[in-house]
């Protein structure tokens, strides 16, 4: 699949290059697609095997992989505008209202290019259905993650498999009604699966980290903060007393290795590799049972694979 | 309930060790959840998981 990349890639900067005519909109955009392209494309590949899986052969993939990269960049300059804690990224390093307005623009990009990769309306319909649906469940979820209203574990998964499941789901799902097919519930199912599984993985890396994306010092609520927090534990009561505001940041700067140690003690890294395994196993089995993903197995999870830069 | 079980594997050694070697009943834990913690105990050294962040 790396042969892959540089296509989807070129399509990407293709479109850019077609539908943006301001000189400062094409510079920045085509500034980011680069910054995009050095880091990963799992989403874009993701569409492409699916199409394969599902007997699609025109080359018109490259252009709806494009189309689902460009959606997924736009994703990320919004959330690191909305974050503030990414300051390395180069559209963090642009004014602000032109990062806005290029992030803007991608999104109908992403639009524009999808509908223009079927071959026909009851497909282009349908594609453009399911587009707006995921990416309408992205922005549910997106919205109770930014505002920390996750109270328990049901609302922890109800938020991930909005924000997170969602993406790789549209990414996944585009390659197959491509290919000429019907929404496939078992490719949704397993997408969703691993798309929580994810999630995990990337909550257990934010929640040991100390800088500007610790989970634990913006008191985000997370599968793992939320184990933590009700630990009954004497010895680990700060955490939960930062938690309530009780103590502040000054209080507890210093106190890295004293949460590293607790994370480790009290089993929340466990827990959130065992539940984070359990889903992923899930998606294997699923996976599994679908014929058409038996050749494609081992690619497939190759892409999930890859390291992101 | 899975909850619970890891709460009382990491504070007991004993128990850690038996569960490790697939001796320990595992009450009110789903396969699932079993098969996911057996693996997890069993790959607690190995450097990989198996997959990578899909999300940077």
């Amino acid at each position: 699949m790396n042969d892959c990349i540089p296509l989807i890639g070129q399509q990407m900067r293709k479109l850019v290059q077609r539908w943006f005519t301001a000189e400062p909109l094409v510079r920045y955009a085509e500034l980011f697609i680069e910054d995009k392209l050095q880091e990963s494309t799992k989403f874009g590949q993701l569409t492409i095997i699916h199409y394969r899986m599902f007997g699609g052969t025109e080359e018109v993939v490259y252009q709806a992989a494009a189309a689902v990269e460009l959606f997924i960049l736009a994703s990320d300059i919004l959330d690191d505008l909305q974050d503030q804690d990414a300051p390395a990224k180069v559209w963090m390093q642009v004014p602000q209202p032109a990062a806005i307005h290029v992030a803007s623009a991608l999104l109908t990009l992403s639009q524009q290019a999808m509908l223009e990769c079927a071959m026909d309306s009851e497909t282009r319909i349908a594609l453009a259905e399911m587009m707006n649906g995921q990416i309408l469940r992205a922005a549910n979820g997106q919205m109770i993650d930014i505002m920390n209203e996750i109270t328990d574990e049901q609302s922890y998964f109800d938020m991930v498999k909005q924000k997170s499941a969602a993406l790789l789901l549209f990414a996944c799902m585009t390659g197959v009604m491509l290919a000429g097919q019907s929404w496939h519930s078992t490719v949704a199912e397993y997408a969703t699966e691993v798309g929580i599984a994810a999630q995990i993985q990337n909550d257990l890396r934010d929640l040991l980290r100390w800088d500007d994306k610790s989970d634990f010092l913006k008191r985000k609520r997370t599968l793992l903060t939320l184990y933590l927090i009700e630990g009954e534990a004497e010895e680990d009561r700060w955490i939960n007393d930062y938690f309530q505001g009780k103590l502040s940041v000054d209080d507890v700067a210093l106190n890295r290795e004293r949460f590293r140690e607790a994370c480790e003690r009290t089993g929340a890294i466990l827990y959130g590799s065992v539940m984070s395994r359990m889903h992923y196993n899930r998606f294997e089995e699923l996976l599994g049972s679908i014929q058409e993903a038996s050749p494609w197995k081992s690619t497939f999870l190759q892409i999930l694979n890859q390291e992101t830069a | 309930m899975l909850k619970e079980t890891i709460r009382q594997l990491v504070s007991s050694t004993e128990k850690m060790s038996m569960a490790m070697g697939g001796q320990l009943q595992l009450a009110g834990v789903s396969a699932a959840e079993q098969k996911a913690l057996l693996g997890e105990l069993n790959n607690k050294n190995k450097k990989s998981s198996g997959y990578a962040y899909v999300w940077s």
